[in-house]
């Protein structure tokens, strides 16, 4: 055989050896799920937004036999279900022995069960959380001791044993304002059935929105009374807007039953600050850094790039002129 | 052979005898324990990108440690070239030449691994390079970290200039002068020397570049230590909020470098046989310039310390008392006392300037900056002006883990094992500047009179 057919039969085989590692590319995604040793576990949690939505989030994480700890999984498909009324038909009587008539038995009561019905699906992100919005204006069945179920479960292979369920009371917050006492009020009632009944004794937890994280400011028994009812004193020199308005978030969370529950407010009895001139500023975006700086940070830049690059042009010129001395 | 060709021959031969010999068991057994220190520091890396940042001590709460210690600290030490290449340099002070070499050595190893301290606080270092772009399109001209990232690229491309531009007419003389040595590195020596023949035109082109570099060298130094501290002093915190911080920065940074350079004029004094270069009068002069540094730096500590402890303000207040008497006070009176004052007081004294005290003064001195830097970034972090709310009790405190600590210290062998491959291949003395200006004039034996360095040139006669 010659050297150049051989060489031809190793461009031949190219084309196949790039086939079947794309093949392999294609093909290994799918393969974690028919894995063995893949176990996984769900954990979801309940929260009823300031807008009367339930926010559902399914936590993923999947463990292999083969390597220690945790891993999330993107992208990975999660159907949410929430639990409800199915009406199943009862069972014929059949005819007694002794000729009674079937017509003329007791009719039976139809049998209700509580069964997950799906709600919808979401797709797990980066950190393996897949996100569900219930509308507040979507009815939602309770059991018997007024409690409403949610289910989430993978869509994966090797994981279909595995679902997350949260079990809670719904819970409303209002709030108002006592301008005479500079209280922020808070009235807590759960959801039973076509009722609402005030929550008695329930912790509620204020919190002041800031762009890093929220400051919180009730203290540590700051509870309901009967009624349902708590006022926590809004604190002095808190910054607020241009007007003054400081947001203010009231939680619940923690309860023993009722689900976890926020709701937001303005509350006009910030520090005003003055109008920022947010244009050309130090704490402003990118684009609107100060001309001031800018001409100075690139001036040192470009000051700096050419010493270098006269530096390294001396070199050039070192090494040249030792050149022309050897010719 | 005149006495000037007689003094050249014999620093030639001095400075290439390292580079001639092999590496002894003391060397060996050196070189081992930095390779074994960075490979356990590469295996507690593996386990933190695997695990992530939850595998150090650092949390909501506390979340600059070791790494951001180690990361100013060697920033300081890197310093050292500064003053030995640049500022003695342009005040004529002769008794730096042998000494510069080895600054410039620090400088490197220094300043090549201090980024390592922030790049593995990201945890994923193949997130670096897109970082670095995005700085591109999305950096924020206004925020230090982005001045930081700038002006440390630019220090680490000057320093390795400051080595390399001086030490051409040196790679010259390994090249003609080294036989007996591998082709790698016969062939290094002939690339890096640039066919350098000694002409008019190569001295005129490289004595200009070596003008522009040391000029260079003093702003972009600076600025790398300013930059530094203003990534704390920005910062909304009791303790860093002050507006002397990069003055602070900078006079600690020149204590930490000078210490540094005595510890290694000591190693290659007597390790390397060079008390022909590295003389007592060395050590005397250094010892009285780190005396010098000291009480400027402890100026500042003062300045820093007496204002907010005269208010007491009440972070403030909090802070100070952690400080002095808390639960840092051991770090922080270690730094003030080994690293401020023992450096301030026992070179005064004759015998404290002695090559041996004086080398376990700049042993103890970086051991205390480095206990110092920790003070300087942690406490701070415990005593925040905005409060952190509902946070668990295990993230009141920080200790660093053992993974911390590896990785920290892997990242100090890293400089440590640069500097000792770069004495193992570049001459550690610069020769062709020994074989100039007052080195020259001594061995000419005129009896030049030089205000500042008359006993160095004395000794080099005497030699």
């Amino acid at each position: 055989m010659s050297e150049t057919t051989r060489n031809h039969r190793i461009f031949a085989i190219w084309p196949g050896l790039v086939g079947v590692f794309m093949l392999a590319l294609l093909l290994t995604p799918a393969t974690v799920g028919a894995e063995e040793g893949l176990t996984g576990k769900v954990s979801l949690t309940y929260l009823k937004n300031t807008d009367g939505d339930r926010e559902l989030r399914a936590k993923v994480l999947v463990t292999r036999d083969a390597e220690e700890g945790e891993f999330p999984v993107e992208n990975m498909t999660v159907q949410f279900f929430a639990d409800a009324e199915e009406i199943s038909e009862p069972a014929v009587a059949e005819a007694g022995e002794d000729g009674e008539d079937a017509e003329e038995a007791a009719p039976a009561e139809p049998l209700v069960e509580m069964k997950p019905a799906l709600l919808g699906e979401a797709v797990t992100d980066a950190d393996g959380v897949a996100l569900y919005v219930v509308k507040g204006d979507e009815k939602i069945a309770q059991t018997a001791d007024h409690m409403v179920a949610f289910e989430a479960r993978p869509v994966f292979e090797g994981l279909e044993d595995v679902k997350g369920r949260v079990s809670v009371q719904e819970a409303e917050i209002e709030l108002g304002l006592d301008e005479e006492e500079g209280l922020v009020m808070a009235t807590v009632r759960k959801v039973s059935g076509d009722e609402i009944e005030p929550v008695a004794y329930a912790s509620v937890e204020y919190y002041v929105l800031r762009t890093f994280g929220d400051i919180g400011f009730h203290g540590d028994f700051t509870m309901t009374d009967d009624d349902g009812l708590v006022g926590e004193e809004f604190p002095d020199g808190i910054p607020g807007d241009e007007a003054g308005v400081v947001q203010v978030m009231v939680r619940i969370q923690g309860q023993e039953q009722l689900g976890r529950t926020e709701k937001l407010i303005d509350v006009p009895w910030g520090i005003a600050r003055a109008p920022l001139e947010r244009d050309r500023a130090l704490w402003a975006g990118r684009d609107s850094a100060p001309w001031w700086l800018i001409w100075t940070v690139n001036t040192l830049l470009v000051a700096w790039a050419a010493a270098i690059v006269y530096l390294l042009w001396s070199l050039v010129g070192i090494r040249r002129a030792g050149g022309r001395r050897e010719a | 052979m005149t006495k000037p060709e007689a003094w050249k021959e014999q620093v030639i031969e001095d400075g290439l005898r390292s580079l001639k010999s092999r590496m002894g068991p003391i060397g060996w057994t050196w070189t081992l324990f930095l390779l074994a220190v960075i490979a356990v520091g590469v295996y507690a890396y593996i386990q933190q990108v695997r695990y992530g940042l939850v595998v150090t001590g650092m949390n909501d709460k506390y979340v600059w440690g070791l790494y951001i210690t180690q990361f100013i600290f060697m920033v300081a030490v890197s310093l050292v070239a500064v003053i030995f290449s640049s500022i003695l340099k342009l005040a004529n002070y002769e008794f730096r030449r042998p000494l510069t070499r080895i600054a410039e050595f620090i400088s490197v190893g220094a300043i090549l691994f201090a980024p390592l301290a922030i790049l593995v606080h990201t945890n994923h270092l193949e997130t670096v390079f897109p970082l670095l772009l995005s700085i591109v399109g999305y950096g924020r001209v206004q925020s230090p970290i982005i001045w930081d990232v700038l002006v440390v690229n630019t220090y680490l491309i000057v320093c390795i200039l400051l080595l390399y531009i001086p030490m051409i007419p040196d790679l010259a003389y390994c090249r003609d002068h080294l036989d007996g040595i591998p082709g790698w590195q016969k062939k290094l020596y002939q690339v890096l020397s640039l066919n350098w023949q000694g002409t008019e035109e190569q001295i005129a082109i490289w004595e200009r570049a070596r003008t522009v570099l040391i000029l260079l060298l003093i702003p972009v130094a600076i600025a790398i230590r300013t930059v530094s501290s203003w990534l704390f002093a920005m910062t909304h915190r009791p303790g860093w909020d002050s507006t002397a911080f990069g003055a602070y920065f900078i006079a600690g940074a020149f204590v930490t470098g000078v210490a540094s350079v005595i510890v290694l004029m000591f190693v290659l004094r007597y390790g390397f046989g060079l008390k022909r270069y590295i003389t007592d009068r060395h050590f005397d002069i250094t010892g009285k310039f780190l005396v010098l540094l000291s009480l400027i730096y402890l100026y500042f500590n003062i300045s820093e310390f007496l204002v907010p402890a005269y208010k007491m303000g009440e972070s403030e207040g909090v802070l100070l008392q952690l400080l002095f008497v808390g639960e840092f006070a051991p770090l922080f009176w270690t730094g003030m006392i080994v690293g401020v004052v023992v450096p301030a007081v026992v070179p005064i004294f004759k015998k404290g300037r002695s090559p041996g005290v004086l080398a376990v003064v700049g042993v103890a001195v970086l051991v205390a900056h480095w206990a110092e830097r920790l003070a300087i970034v942690i406490p701070p972090m415990a005593t925040p002006f905005s409060p952190i709310q509902v946070i668990p009790a295990e993230w009141q405190s920080y200790s660093a883990t053992w993974e911390e600590w590896a990785v920290a210290m892997a990242i100090l062998a890293g400089g440590l094992l640069t500097i000792t491959i770069l004495m193992r291949i570049f001459p550690v003395v610069p020769i062709y500047d020994l074989t100039k200006g007052a080195y020259r004039e001594a061995a000419e034996g005129d009896g030049l009179e030089l205000v500042a360095d008359n006993h160095v040139v004395q000794e080099v006669k005497d030699v």
